[in-house]
């Protein structure tokens, strides 16, 4: 073949071929054919690679989000969703630079570089950094100058995205015809056929509550467990911590810090306000009512009493309150001082503040002095957990090698332990009874394979308040039906729903074929003695009309020229009901308010960009070529 | 083919082929070089033109964005002075075919349509375009001309919104069983790809089932 080459390569034909030669070189340089290596391909689009890096970072970007959205770990079985939403937002960004590129979107180096100045995580206070900027290159796995052709070329796809979006509008006639069927009244009249009479009527027979009954997979029982179990806890084992003479005393003087309290007062006060730079008539002036409501209340009179009595021509100035228990440092500084200084039950001379002249009484002390009897019981008990913890610890370990040890019985841990062994009710996953057994944890072990189906013990089972439990299952009763009797009642109910709503059905049916066949309401009425209800001028949202009416008075299509619209729809209780519509009024756009018609167009303008996007995206993906490379992940 | 040949032969081989050959082979070479050249040259020209386009399309969106018309309009209208021939070019034309549609003025929004449609960029774009040409002419109560741009054969993933135009233009011309069918195609498909499907429900509602 060569020499057929060599043969043919004269004239024009040569000049041919040197010019095809060439076309590529031009087209890509030299360098195409070497800088593609590197780097294992994740997914093909046209023929353009996505790294597996560039996969994983995606990956890892949406688990994050996927994360702080849900708030907890990522779960199994949500993984290969997220690797496919990864894949996904790879491939629809890659689809948009591709698409920018060929219909000649072309972002210059100027905007680029003005954007990444702009770009907050390089900046590092003072303005862009460069070092931040070539850390990100560098934590992305390219050269700054990759980066920067890497930021180049997502601009152009949001240029793409903003020509998509920006530019989507909704026309004032469409948002009219909107809000026109959305707030459009209808007259309608309806009629409920009521299924209670024929209910009353209906005889169930045994075999008919039989055959229903009877049928696969109705009134089961769940599957259900009886479990024997064994519990430690550390309430339970501190109560029998034995405690030495004088020990709780020693407890007490090494671990004083925790018991001291800080000192609070019960404090009341009657403030008497001053005006902000008062003169000094006012002052004295208002010294005097002070001394004055002092002497009141060393002779003998309720705080209280005094600041109401007094008010007369101070009225906004005397101020009565009762503080509760406070702590230092709460109140102005010279009435704190005094405060905190006063006995129990004493009453402070006027003492002047910043603010004004205060009266102060302390009613109550707490705290500060802590004496080891007044707070025994609870140094006892600190020291029963503090000695209970080390024991549990001790019992827990011992409680799984017996359990373990013996699978076959809890007897042998009971006995050594001086443990209990408990009983529950049946059980099931769906009604987990009561009290520790109805743990999330235990109910999961009751039922599952180690317990159940080898019948073993099951291990320690740690929960919370340092309980543990060891369990096992000492009976299971496999899922049946529940006995006839204790659901005959409902099964009747259940069979006259169902025939009552059939043969209300075929009733409300007959009516609508006659309407279609052109009865009028009125000689309905009196064939089917119907009471029809006439609504009108009722609304899609209309709060007196049920529901369902609604629904079918909304999709009853529109009125023609002597023939109403109309339908029919089961209603929940076995009753159906009839509905006409006589006529349809559109909402009139004067009447409806201005907020409300922006609102509409917002929304439609919305739909119509989500509409654009969905179906935009999807195009070009239909379109393109993508491979996914699975063996790459 | 011969088995030997005398050194001088070949010689005189390459000689003789160089005579015949030469020419063709110094044009066919330069040639290929002002190949070279003139495209590197030619994609030069194109993105110094592209480049300079996008700089006046990034202000026209940012204004968009912050709905100041007259700057809107003075990008955009710079935009098709120089560089009309660029995607930019049809961007500018959206931008004013909505400003157009603010202002109520819908027949001067089909001009600007038109002629994006005209440039067929992008299939795909070119979809989103036709889309909203049709919607406009409906607007105008144009419903031959609007049946027409829906009548396309390859309508992609776009089907579902031509299906809701072909079915307000039925509505519209009070033929609800055709309408009915063509709302209940488009719910169909805007279903499969997720799409938001409550207006189009409240239209076939409407009309009844």
């Amino acid at each position: 073949m060569l020499l057929t080459i060599r043969d043919q390569l004269k004239g024009w034909v040569a000049v041919l071929v040197f010019g095809i030669l060439i076309i590529p070189f031009a087209f890509w340089g030299v360098n195409y054919y070497f800088d593609q290596a590197g780097g294992v391909t994740a997914v093909e689009v046209n023929g353009e690679e996505i790294t597996l890096a560039a996969y994983q970072r995606a990956y890892q970007n949406i688990r994050q989000q996927w994360q702080s959205m849900s708030d907890g770990p990522v779960l199994e079985e949500s993984t290969p969703l997220l690797k496919k939403q990864a894949i996904d937002s790879l491939v629809q960004v890659e689809l948009f630079k591709q698409t920018g590129r060929k219909i000649g979107l072309r972002v210059s180096d100027q905007e680029v570089w003005q954007t990444v100045q702009e770009i907050s995580a390089f900046n590092d206070g003072n303005g862009f950094s460069p070092l931040l900027f070539e850390a990100a290159a560098n934590q992305a796995g390219m050269t700054p100058a990759g980066f920067t052709a890497q930021i180049k070329q997502d601009m152009s796809a949001e240029q793409l995205r903003d020509a998509l979006l920006e530019t989507d509008f909704v026309m004032q006639s469409e948002a009219d015809a909107f809000s026109g069927l959305k707030n459009q009244t209808r007259d309608i009249s309806y009629v409920v056929l009521s299924s209670n009479e024929l209910k009353e009527t209906i005889e169930v027979t045994d075999e008919q509550v039989n055959s229903y009954y009877e049928e696969a997979g109705r009134y089961m029982e769940p599957e259900k467990v009886k479990i024997a179990y064994l519990v430690l806890s550390l309430a339970k084992v501190a109560e029998e911590v034995y405690l030495e003479e004088g020990e709780p005393e020693v407890y007490f003087n090494e671990n004083r810090q925790n018991y001291e309290v800080e000192e609070t007062r019960k404090v009341k006060q009657i403030m008497l306000k001053l005006p902000e730079e008062p003169s000094q008539a006012a002052l004295d002036e208002m010294r005097a009512k002070a001394e004055e409501l002092h002497g009141l209340i060393k002779a003998g009179r309720e705080f209280e009493e005094v600041a109401v009595e007094n008010t007369g021509g101070y009225a906004d100035s005397i101020e009565f309150s009762e503080f509760g228990f406070l702590a230092k440092g709460v109140l102005e500084p010279e009435a704190d001082e005094v405060a905190f200084t006063l006995n129990e039950g004493e009453i402070s001379e006027p003492v002047q503040s910043r603010d004004g002249f205060h009266i102060i009484g302390v009613d109550e002390i707490k705290g500060d002095t802590v004496t080891f009897a007044s707070v025994r019981d609870e140094v006892e008990q600190d020291l029963r957990e503090s000695k209970g913890s080390e024991q549990l610890y001790e019992l827990t370990d011992r409680l799984a090698t017996l359990t373990y040890e013996n699978p076959g019985t809890l007897e042998v841990a009971s006995e050594e332990l001086a443990l209990e062994i408990q009983q529950s009710d049946f059980v099931s996953r769906e009604a987990p009874g009561v009290g520790i057994i109805a743990e999330p944890a235990v109910i999961s072990t009751a039922f599952s394979e180690e317990t159940l189906l080898q019948e073993n013990n099951s291990d320690v089972i740690e929960l919370d308040n340092d309980r543990y439990i060891v369990l096992r299952v000492l009976e299971r009763r496999p899922t049946q039906k529940k006995p006839l009797e204790s659901v005959r009642d409902e099964i009747i109910t259940q069979i006259k729903y169902e025939q009552a709503s059939a043969q209300m059905k075929e009733r409300g049916e007959l009516i609508l074929e006659k309407l279609n066949d052109g009865q009028s309401k009125e000689t309905l009425a009196s064939e089917f003695s119907l009471d029809w209800k006439e609504v009108e001028g009722v609304a899609r949202d209309d709060e007196n009309t049920n529901r369902a009416v609604l629904r079918v008075a909304f999709k009853a299509g529109l009125p023609a020229e002597g023939k109403p619209g109309f339908g029919g729809t089961p209603l929940g209780t076995g009753d159906y009901a009839v509905v006409i519509v006589h006529s349809v009024t559109k909402a009139n756009r004067e009447t409806t308010e201005k907020e409300e018609l922006d609102a509409i167009h917002s929304q439609l303008l919305q739909t119509a960009s989500g509409a654009t996007w969905t179906e935009f995206t999807k195009d070009l993906q239909t379109t393109a070529d993508v491979e996914i490379y699975d063996e790459a992940f | 083919m011969d088995v030997y040949k005398a050194e001088e032969q070949q010689i005189e081989d390459i000689k003789r082929w160089w005579r015949e050959n030469g020419m063709s082979l110094v044009i066919g070479i330069t040639l290929g070089i002002s190949a070279i050249f003139g495209w590197r040259h030619w994609q030069a020209y194109k993105t110094e033109q592209a480049e300079s386009a996008s700089v006046l399309y990034s202000d026209m969106v940012a204004s968009l964005r912050a709905e100041s018309k007259t700057e809107v309009e003075d990008s955009a209208h710079k935009i098709l002075e120089k560089y009309e021939n660029t995607a930019y070019g049809v961007f500018a034309k959206l931008a004013l075919a909505k400003l157009a549609v603010t202002d109520n003025e819908l027949a001067a929004a089909e001009m600007y349509l038109r002629e994006a449609l005209d440039k067929n960029i992008n299939d795909s774009f070119s979809h989103v375009i036709r889309l909203r040409l049709i919607r406009v002419l409906i607007s105008q109560n144009k419903f031959d001309e609007a049946d027409s741009l829906i009548a396309i054969p390859e309508k992609g993933e776009f089907a579902a919104s031509y299906d809701e135009l072909l079915g307000d233009v039925e509505a519209a011309l009070g033929k609800f069983e055709a309408a009915r069918s063509a709302y209940q195609q488009s719910i169909n498909k805007a279903r499969d790809s997720g799409r938001d499907i409550s207006a189009i429900e409240l239209k076939i509602d409407n009309i009844g089932h």
